[in-house]
């Protein structure tokens, strides 16, 4: 510990790194637990759809997650700055903590889409070029996943601190792409299933609440802008 | 059907190593290689789930050489949305599902219509049994030594009236014991299927009342169901409580949810792909692989001619 550093920043790391270390176990439990399942042989009789449909649902649940920590972000702000000088602090530092977890999370949905199609290409179709034509390329929920994974392998690869900086003010607009990769991906989900089950429409709706909330929230940062200093 | 050359037989170390291999690769392609932990054991089932153990069946392959899929997997992994939409569920969800008395009401345009007590079908009707390959419309397959008798017997003992040119079917409507009939915001309930007469009246049509020498578990339909070989398995309705000869082309359960992607006649086909997916090929439980998928399931020959002269790919 660095002696001369007032107390508040030393708080503020231990948040980090605590935020960060929930983060990071929150988002390995589900491969924690596919590993089990497998390995206990509990998955269904089908066990490479199993596989892949749950590789699919950890993805979606990542990228949900990540979604969620913009709001969630501005709601800790909001709710502490008007209030005393410590909650406003207090509050600074939690926004401060939860704001890179938003990354991890979009590496993590990136990581288990990368699983679900290597299972999907390798393990179930072989790499049968004929069958995996077949299956992908005429197939509006195949296209539209292929679609979301190039856009989240995209996302990956830049979201580096080096690529931050070369890109400079093209970094952000490259992630608002995000938001089309969600909107693919829910499309993705409604049109693999058999029919339109309660559970997908539910998550679809989800999502969508979570790129809508942005836009009033934008709004009122806009309208406050001369009185705040807080981030977009 | 064509009797099995003795060299087509897989023989049980083979059929049991593709399990093996399907329990690695999932764990490789979940990047859990841990060595020595329980892979190379065969399938035991999902725990928590008993279905007993199957009865005496008198062959273990279909006519193409195939061996059954195990009791294990045909009574753990089903399609029941009355249950639950999860496949691997419905075992545990429908275990308590009570079907003691059941009777079936038989009848519509028919001379002579009745209603049945289950008993009285299983009596009238002797079982014979009958291995056919489950092709589902999610391209995965199964082959099931199922009991039952031609549907055929049934609607000959009624009395089809001239003006009856389809069958209509209908599952058992009752929320409080299938509360998947809850969702109504997503299907429209009870579940309704339907065949033209001719294919009702085709000798591999069964009203199934078993599989594996033992009586139909909830999960599979108890205590009656359709099982119609050449066409997808949600044809086969399950828990029949209605069996009626209508003049008109029946609206079934899967036709109202989608009428753009499931047809009346719903055969398998591989050269006609479903809307949003292909059909060209499927994975038989119990493989690793991926198999091509037959015309009418591998029933050319038994059913094509009652669908000369219709294109196949309107009249999906």
């Amino acid at each position: 510990m660095d002696a001369a550093r007032p107390a508040a920043t030393v708080g503020a790391d231990r948040l980090g790194v605590a935020t960060r270390t929930a983060a990071h176990v929150w988002a390995l439990a589900p491969l924690g637990i596919l590993a089990y399942v497998t390995l206990a042989d509990r998955l269904s009789a089908n066990p490479i759809e199993d596989v892949t449909r749950r590789l699919g649902r950890d993805a979606l649940l990542m990228l949900t997650a990540s979604l969620a920590v913009t709001p969630l972000v501005w709601l800790v702000e909001r709710a502490t700055a008007n209030r005393s000088s410590r909650a406003a602090g207090a509050g600074g530092h939690l926004a401060s903590a939860m704001r890179p977890v938003r990354r991890t999370f979009g590496l993590y949905a990136f990581f288990y889409a990368s699983l679900h199609l290597f299972v999907f290409t390798v393990v179930d179709y072989g790499l049968d070029p004929v069958l995996l034509a077949d299956a992908v390329l005429k197939k509006r929920y195949a296209l539209v996943g292929l679609a979301a994974f190039v856009i989240l392998t995209a996302l990956a690869v830049t979201s580096t601190r080096g690529w931050r900086r070369r890109l400079r003010t093209m970094w952000s607009a490259l992630h608002r792409l995000v938001y089309l990769a969600a909107v693919l991906v829910v499309l993705h989900n409604l049109w693999a299933a058999k029919a339109l089950t309660a559970g997908r429409l539910a998550w679809a709706a989800l999502i969508v609440g979570l790129l809508l909330i942005r836009v009033p929230l934008w709004a009122y940062d806009r309208q406050n802008s001369s009185a705040d200093t807080g981030r977009p | 059907m064509k009797p099995i050359d003795p060299s087509e037989i897989t023989p049980e170390h083979l059929y049991l190593s593709r399990r093996t291999f399907i329990t690695g690769a999932a764990a490789v392609a979940a990047g859990a290689v841990l060595a020595g932990c329980g892979l190379g054991e065969s399938k035991t089932g999902t725990p928590g789930v008993t279905t007993g153990t199957p009865g005496s069946v008198s062959s273990t392959l279909d006519e193409l050489g195939d061996p059954l899929t195990s009791y294990q997997d045909v009574t753990t992994y089903n399609n029941f949305y009355e249950f639950t939409t999860n496949k691997d569920g419905v075992a545990t969800a429908a275990k308590d599902f009570t079907f003691t008395p059941w009777t079936v009401d038989v009848g519509g345009l028919a001379a002579k219509p009745r209603t049945f007590a289950i008993e009285e079908l299983t009596g009238l009707f002797p079982d014979e049994e009958r291995v056919y390959r489950l092709r589902c419309v999610e391209a995965w397959s199964m082959v099931i030594p199922w009991l039952g008798f031609p549907l055929q017997k049934l609607l000959e003992m009624v009395e089809p009236t001239p003006e009856a040119h389809y069958v209509r079917f209908e599952t058992l409507l009752d929320p409080e014991q299938m509360p998947g009939q809850k969702d109504t915001l997503s299907f429209s309930w009870p579940y309704v299927e339907g065949l033209r007469l001719d294919e009702a009246m085709n000798d591999l049509t069964l009203l199934s009342t078993g599989l594996y020498g033992k009586r139909l578990l909830p999960q599979n339909g108890a205590p009656l169901r359709l099982v119609v070989p050449w066409k997808y398995g949600f044809k086969s309705i399950k828990s029949i409580v209605r069996i009626q000869l209508v003049a008109e082309q029946p609206v079934s359960f899967w036709m109202a949810a989608g009428p753009d992607e499931y047809g009346f006649y719903a055969n398998v086909n591989p050269n006609v792909d479903h809307p949003r997916w292909s059909q060209k090929s499927e994975r038989r439980i119990g493989e690793a692989g991926r198999r091509d998928t037959l015309m009418f399931n591998g029933y050319e020959e038994e059913v094509a001619a009652l669908y000369a002269g219709m294109d196949l790919s309107k009249d999906f």
